[in-house]
């Protein structure tokens, strides 16, 4: 059939198109739907978070947690740094002995009571392993432990200190260095569960 | 030719992750569409700083290895 009219065919042709319009729209709406959420999905927006659990003070153990956490930090994660146990002793800026018993005031004196005095875990020999160490760290003008951990609270990592674990050893607040946070597990799992990436030193 | 928005950012020396951590501040402070120019000689920058940018979805522009030397110039694009 020819259509001779052409006002009527131009009709005819926008009642079609708009009947396709409101039949598909929600297909439409869904599409859309579908591709802003796809660079989510897929990762690409910075929504990435990383979380680590640190339970050692040891130069070879912190180090290596604050390296990835600054890294982390430059490719936008969000990233939390929870010490508990041994790890505590990591945030500590001073010791303070006054007002604790006698385990406490034993365990003080044992443990490091600033980063630049942590030793390595293996090969220490009284001192002069880690000595040795960070020697050559500063002949590679390898960042120093104080220095990496002040850069990751300037880069935004959240440091979270178990309050257990201080409870436990004696270690108050005051002997923590600024910009540590404190709570439970629970502050940990939380952002723990929203992360694809945890570890454990 | 160089663009008059090309900045300098000197990691020569630095280590793992401090040229990554410059680059990322320096980005920071800058506008879309202008470039910088990094120097270092991590031994591990080039494998580094590709991987940033695959992740973080900025472009580089360049990257000339002389030697121990590496020279990359990346673009801000968002």
């Amino acid at each position: 059939m020819q259509l001779e009219n052409q006002e009527l065919k131009a009709y005819i042709d926008q009642l079609v198109e708009e009947k396709v319009n409101e039949k598909t729209h929600h297909f439409q709406d869904e599409l859309k739907k579908l591709q802003e959420s796809l660079p989510q999905n897929l990762g690409i927006q910075q929504k990435d978070k990383i979380t680590m659990l640190i339970t050692s003070f040891e130069l070879d153990k912190v180090m290596p947690a604050f390296i990835i956490a600054n890294g982390a930090a430059s490719f936008g994660m969000e990233v939390t740094l929870f010490f508990t146990l041994w790890g505590i002793n990591a945030l500590k800026e001073k010791s303070i002995y006054s007002g604790k018993n006698i385990k406490e005031k034993m365990i003080t004196m044992m443990l490091p009571s600033h980063p630049k005095t942590t030793t390595i875990s293996r090969l220490n020999m009284m001192g002069i392993g880690t000595g040795m160490m960070k020697s050559m760290m500063q002949e590679n003008n390898i960042e120093t432990l104080p220095d990496l951990m002040d850069l990751s609270i300037e880069m935004g990592s959240k440091l979270i200190a178990c309050q257990m674990t201080m409870g436990m050893m004696g270690i108050t607040t005051d002997e923590i260095r600024d910009g540590v946070e404190y709570g439970g597990v629970a502050l940990y799992i939380e952002e723990a569960s929203e992360s694809g990436v945890t570890l454990t030193f | 030719m160089e663009s008059p928005e090309l900045k300098k950012l000197d990691c020569s020396s630095l280590n793992c992750p401090m040229p990554i951590v410059k680059i990322a501040k320096a980005i920071k402070t800058m506008e879309i569409g202008e470039q910088v120019e990094v120097v270092a000689t991590d031994p591990a920058f080039k494998a580094d700083v590709e991987a940033w940018i695959r992740k973080t979805g900025h472009k580089m522009i360049s990257f000339v290895e002389e030697g121990k030397s590496k020279t990359t110039v990346i673009e801000k694009t968002k």
